[in-house]
């Protein structure tokens, strides 16, 4: 998909890879950038039709050529759904490695720590910006599948 | 005869009033919604000119509440043939302009009509789905009509290729026959599918939900893994459409379109030498193996974003369709849990229905580990890619890139199994299971009457990773057939494809298998 991009009245041509990917693949004159989108929030009860993240404007937010891992700050107000606020272990394993304190700002696509299971160092990164609250995990800490790892302030 | 004949005249009278279905203020609320109409969407899909109309006088046959007074030439649906690529496909367009697209007993006729044709002629269908569901005036006359389209879907299945185009609110059965058929393509924030609604949801239970969140493309995408592909636009979607069928024989019994490829047979990629981290604890992306492997730009990924420890898609090798099955490392490890399960299982018996040869791609470090995952019955999800690939018969070739462990080596495509041709990568690991789990069990005594345990494990471990972190035990074995660089894995598979073209490999006669679901 291309896109033309206008930032300042400088127009980009941005070429975005398959948006369904992670991170998205944007290149822009010939320099590919990764682009950590913060992805919809799938599951909400209580958001009306119009006030979700579309894809499409995330995608055509990227292009930053400033920064690689430049994560679009998205507009949508999340609500207070598990999946917004906290991080959840994707599978069960020992930690190996915390990379965020409470307080700590990251971006979207930060690592956040890292948990080694089904022989794999499985680096766990967030998947919007925000505002460290609370780290439950410490290193070689047993977590179970969908156990919150940290949540944000939000 | 001259061009005032009435009769004449009369047919272009019918036939223009067949033509703008609902009239024109409904065509034009369903372009203020951004939508297209049925007749534009049938353009857009087909080969310029090549679309021909069957039916088009039909209206429906009852009077109830009201049905006798508003009666609309079509029936909310237009049918007909016409081409995509050259290739004949037969097609129907649900109108939501005559009673917002609900089926009724003649629009059921109607549809039944197109697939019957496309069936006896050995060509796909498609369905442009853009309906409110069942025409609640005509009762059950509606009800059967689904079922009789549910049936032909079912019969045809694995016989002619069945498309889904879902391009509005799809409630009830109009959900149900598209979950029927191989593929569904969704429009994001334009086509939702449920079986039961946000109000009767919330009449029952007392959740609160909308439409989208309910049944919009992202849920069916990624979270309940319905639909198997997604677009932004209308136009997007028919387009996917039309390039998912260049992958696809038009019937079961013709093999897959060729396209000569630009891109050289026996091109080899330097970089897919070193993709492959000297730790085997780090992760690589799949993807990217994939698409260095496949002719380039040819990999169509089929529920990117549902399970994505598993990847699934079609794509072009030596300008021959092959079916892609591979696990993602950077996804939970690649490992098989119930929704990889399903995934994988979905695309391959499709594929073999439709001789796509498949292509395996295992980096499998095991099945999910959980009470969750246990309960929910991984045993019977994941014993449905055993039956899938042992089932399976066109060529089948598999490329052990890493991890092949335990249960979940054996699931995904190995050798005897049926897979026709074994490879494996120089970093390939094949064992029961990994290391430490081995030595602990293996060497307890040793282990507990040492006087240094840990020092002693690290030892047998590492005696066990020199053992089995190779391909070459498996290989000595006969569990794999040849150890290759990565960068030859792109002529490799093209030429075990060429030799397994006329691969015969009969099933044994029988009504049909008991796959576990």
């Amino acid at each position: 998909m291309k896109l033309i991009v206008k930032v300042e009245n400088q127009s980009f041509e941005v070429e975005v890879g398959d948006i369904h990917a992670r991170p998205i693949i944007a290149t822009i004159a010939g320099e590919a950038f990764e682009v950590w989108p913060e992805d919809v929030q799938l599951v909400r009860s209580t958001v009306q039709v119009g006030q979700v993240a579309s894809l499409p404007t995330v995608a055509a937010s990227v292009p930053r050529p400033a920064t690689a891992h430049s994560a679009p700050k998205s507009s949508t107000p999340t609500a207070s759904t598990v999946g917004a606020k906290s991080v959840l272990a994707p599978l069960p394993g020992v930690i190996v490695a915390v990379n965020a304190k409470p307080g700590d700002a990251v971006e979207s696509g930060q690592e956040l720590c890292i948990i080694e299971a089904m022989k794999m160092k499985n680096v766990i990164r967030a998947n919007r910006s925000g505002t460290i609250e609370a780290v439950h995990i410490t290193v070689n800490q047993h977590v179970k599948h969908h156990d919150v790892l940290l949540e944000f302030t939000d | 005869m001259t061009q005032n004949d009435p009769r004449i005249l009369e047919l272009r009278r019918m036939r223009e009033q067949s033509r703008i279905g609902g009239g024109a203020d409904r065509i034009k609320k369903q372009h203020a919604k951004g939508k297209l109409t049925a007749r534009e969407r049938l353009e857009r899909l087909l080969d310029h000119g090549t679309f021909n109309e069957l039916e088009p006088f039909i209206t429906h046959q009852g009077d109830e509440m009201g049905l006798a007074t508003e009666k609309y030439l079509g029936e909310g649906v237009i049918t007909g043939y016409g081409q995509i690529d050259g290739r004949t496909v037969y097609v129907y367009a649900q109108d939501f302009t005559v009673y917002g697209g609900t089926l009724s007993e003649m629009q059921s006729h109607k549809i039944c009509r197109v697939m019957d044709l496309a069936l006896r002629n050995g060509v796909p269908i498609i369905g442009l789905i853009d309906s409110g569901g069942a025409r609640i005036q005509e009762g059950v006359r509606s009800l059967g009509g689904y079922a009789e389209i549910f049936r032909r879907n079912a019969q045809m299945s694995g016989v002619i290729p069945q498309i889904s185009v879902m391009l509005g609110p799809c409630a009830g059965g109009a959900a149900y026959s598209p979950a029927l058929t191989d593929l569904i393509i969704m429009v994001e924030k334009h086509s939702y599918m449920f079986l039961t609604g946000p109000q009767v949801i919330k009449a029952v239970t007392g959740e609160q939900i909308d439409t989208e969140s309910l049944g919009g493309a992202d849920v069916h995408m990624s979270v309940s893994g319905t639909a198997h592909l997604s677009t932004l636009t209308e136009q997007e979607a028919l387009d996917l459409c039309r390039r998912y069928l260049g992958y696809l024989p038009s019937n079961n019994v013709e093999n897959p379109p060729y396209y000569k490829p630009s891109d050289d047979p026996l091109r080899m990629d330097e970089g897919l030498n070193s993709i492959i981290p000297i730790d085997p604890s780090l992760p690589y992306s799949m993807h990217d193996v994939i698409e260095r492997i496949v002719d380039t730009g040819s990999f169509l990924e089929i529920q990117p974003t549902f399970a994505r420890n598993a990847v699934v898609g079609l794509a072009r090798i030596g300008g021959h369709s092959v079916s892609i099955v591979a696990q993602e490392p950077t996804v939970m490890a690649g490992v098989i849990d119930i929704d990889a399960a399903d995934k994988i299982t979905r695309h391959v018996r499709m594929c073999d229905c439709f001789n796509i040869p498949l292509v395996t791609f295992v980096d499998s470090p095991g099945f999910l580990p959980g009470i969750n995952q246990e309960h929910g019955g991984i045993i019977r999800h994941g014993a449905k890619v055993l039956y899938a690939y042992s089932e399976a018969t066109v060529p089948k070739v598999s490329i052990i890139t890493r991890k092949a462990y335990g249960g979940a080596y054996v699931v995904m495509s190995s050798k005897y199994l049926g897979t026709d041709v074994n490879y494996a990568w120089p970093s390939a690991e094949i064992a029961v299971l990994g290391a430490e789990g081995a030595v602990n069990i293996l060497f307890k005594e040793e282990i507990d009457s040492s006087p240094e345990p840990a020092v002693m494990r690290a030892k047998l471990a590492e005696d066990y990773r020199q053992k089995f972190n190779n391909p070459y035990h498996a290989a000595s074995a006969g569990y794999v057939d040849d150890v290759i660089e990565p960068r030859e894995t792109r002529a490799k598979i093209i030429a075990a494809l060429a030799a397994l073209r006329d691969k015969y490999a009969p099933a044994p006669p029988r009504k049909h298998g008991n796959m576990p679901v």
